[in-house]
């Protein structure tokens, strides 16, 4: 099977001379459909960098990134901004909605963008899955942190994409929601065979993980 | 309230249209600006209020200007002439021309009618206090000439010591078959007709004929070819048609609009509103303009969770000009209506005449102008880094 992410050799410094910083020195990563990887590692670590740069948000300096085998690296901004939006589900560490709409909207506005017809049904069938049907006519500022991510993941895995990325979904959680949270995601990328790799700084989240690393000084070392 | 109507159905057809010629398309990208301005209800509000009150004043200003133009040319516009010939030392002022009823055989042209002109103050028999005089301009006219504005009542002057008044100094109480007395003349002048509205240089217009202009103006009547009138008109003959015969050159045509523009005070007034109003359309732009801008800036994390979600400069772009668009519209359109709820409660005396077809062209000014506001804000938003949204 091939991997869905693969990032080969990808190094990002910041800043010349004596200010240089070496963000990433020389990471190797494949991620197949499927998989449930978890990256840990303490703030300033790189691992901000590291997922943006996964995603598209931020070019490397040097190394190349294929999504689903194409390559991600060296597309314009425009075309880098459309293969998000078809193969990547960014979960972010508050909630990646947008305040002025609700819910439902979220996801109509996904399909406006698409000049879709509006799926209501795949929308219903999607937040009864994760639990969060009743929420649909709510705007996020009326929902729990718990429900918030919640809604955020439904959000990423509107356009089936074939990768999801999340930068500590459980940031702003208590415990008990921080696993519901990483429990749904690896769910879903098992029923779903979504690549999905997690960020967090929290070691008791790996427990569902296929796979670990630790990212320490700009190093990725599986666990 | 006829105007009121016509102007009412030119504008709403007008805003109709740009409602109807939203096409779904345009929707899809309007969705995220109106859901967000549903959400935000009273900061949009507050932009829309700004929007409608720089209109208002643009509309008011514009009605102001338009009624102050009528003021001045009203009187000459319904003549319904092509041109006026005058002497050459007058310098296209009406006044200052002098000519006589001879002058008349040297221009050669199809209808031709002399005229004479006078300004002065007009009071009721009986009332002689200085209060009640009113200022009023006058023109002297052959009997039976063509220039002479239509009646709406009584019957046109037939003899010496016969008036027609306009509906506009009937409003200020003088009435059909009133005795009035004109300037320092002490003759008694009798009102035998009504014309409708009529004003030249902002005053009241009279027509009597021209025995009685020259008795007004000069205090005695000068009969044959050496009776003195102030110009020519000339109803449908070309311009550049006329022939002028004369052996000292002492007559000059003049194109009637070239004529309306020397009116004392006309092109003056007119620069300085229509000066007003473009600097509202300048200032429309930098305030929506900045508006935007400040309402852009603080969205700047949005536009981070939205380009980390793959949505694209272009479809945020697209949104926030949609937005101003509607700004736009809603804004001008609450603005139309205000003026033309304005322009039925103003009094009579204030010179206010709304232009239906000015008043759509602002409206579409008004608009384009706060798009382009809009459009300043562009580059913030390429210029926002996603990475802010992930906190990385």
């Amino acid at each position: 099977m091939n991997d869905i992410l693969l990032m080969e050799d990808i190094r990002k410094t910041f800043g010349k001379g004596h200010a240089k910083v070496e963000a990433l020195k020389g990471i190797n990563l494949g991620v197949k459909a499927g998989e449930f990887v978890s990256i840990i590692g303490p703030s300033g670590s790189g691992k901000s960098t590291f997922l943006t740069i996964a995603g598209g948000l931020q070019t490397p300096t040097t190394g190349n990134i294929m999504i689903n085998g194409k390559d991600f690296t060296h597309l314009n901004e425009k075309k880098r901004s459309r293969l998000r939006f078809e193969e990547i589900g960014f979960i972010l560490q508050s909630s990646n909605l947008i305040p002025f709409l609700t819910v439902e909207k979220q996801f109509t506005l996904v399909d406006k963008i698409e000049k879709k017809k509006i799926e209501t049904q795949r929308i219903n069938e999607l937040l009864s899955s994760l639990d969060i049907a009743d929420l649909i006519h709510k705007f996020p500022r009326d929902l729990s942190g718990g429900e918030r991510q919640r809604v955020a993941i439904a959000r990423a895995l509107f356009n089936e994409p074939s990768l999801i990325l999340a930068d500590e979904p459980t940031a702003s959680l208590d415990t008990e929601h921080a696993y519901e949270v990483v429990k749904i995601l690896a769910k879903e990328a098992h029923e779903k065979q979504k690549a999905t790799i997690m960020v967090t700084h929290d070691p008791r989240m790996i427990e569902w993980s296929d796979k670990v690393y630790r990212i320490e000084d700009g190093e990725l070392i599986k666990e | 309230m006829v105007i009121f109507l016509s102007t009412d159905k030119k504008c709403l057809c007008f805003f109709l249209n740009i409602f109807l010629s939203i096409d779904k398309k345009e929707v899809e990208s309007m969705f995220l600006g109106l859901e967000e301005m549903k959400f935000f209800k009273l900061r949009y509000t507050l932009v829309i209020g700004v929007i409608v009150l720089v209109a208002y004043v643009a509309f008011m200003l514009s009605g102001l200007a338009n009624g102050l133009a009528q003021g001045v040319r009203q009187g000459v516009d319904q003549w319904d002439a092509t041109s006026i010939v005058l002497s050459e030392d007058a310098n296209k002022s009406l006044n200052a021309s002098s000519l006589v009823m001879d002058d008349l055989n040297h221009v050669e042209a199809k209808q031709k009618e002399p005229l004479g002109q006078f300004a002065g103050a007009i009071n009721k028999v009986g009332q002689n206090k200085e209060a009640d005089k009113i200022n009023i301009s006058l023109f002297g006219v052959s009997m039976n000439s063509s220039i002479r504005p239509k009646l709406v009542e009584g019957r046109y002057f037939e003899n010496t010591g016969e008036i027609i008044i306009p509906q506009n100094l009937v409003d200020k109480g003088i009435k059909l078959g009133d005795t009035v007395k004109i300037g320092k003349l002490d003759k008694e002048l009798k009102v035998v007709g009504i014309t409708k509205q009529n004003s030249f240089s902002i005053v009241p217009l009279i027509y009597t004929s021209l025995d009685q202009w020259q008795e007004l103006k000069f205090g005695k009547i000068i009969e044959g070819d050496k009776a003195p009138i102030n110009g020519i008109v000339v109803q449908t003959t070309p311009t550049s048609e006329i022939k002028l015969e004369t052996v000292d050159d002492h007559l000059v045509k003049y194109k009637i609009e070239e004529f309306i523009e020397k009116l004392p005070g006309y092109s003056e007034q007119n620069l300085t509103l229509n000066a007003m109003i473009y600097f509202l359309f300048v200032i429309t732009a930098a305030i929506i303009g900045i508006f935007i801008y400040v309402m852009t800036l603080q969205k700047t994390s949005l536009f981070g969770v939205m380009k980390a979600q793959g949505i694209s400069n272009g479809y945020i772009i697209k949104s926030i000009i949609a937005q101003t668009f509607i700004l736009g519209v809603i804004g001008v359109a609450i603005g139309v209506v205000l003026t033309l709820l304005t322009n039925l409660i103003l009094p009579s005396a204030m010179p206010f005449e709304l232009d239906s077809t000015n008043l759509v062209i602002y409206s579409i000014v008004l608009i384009i102008v706060a798009v382009l506001g809009g459009v300043f804000s562009i580059r913030t938003v390429t210029h926002v880094d996603p990475m802010k949204a992930i906190g990385g």
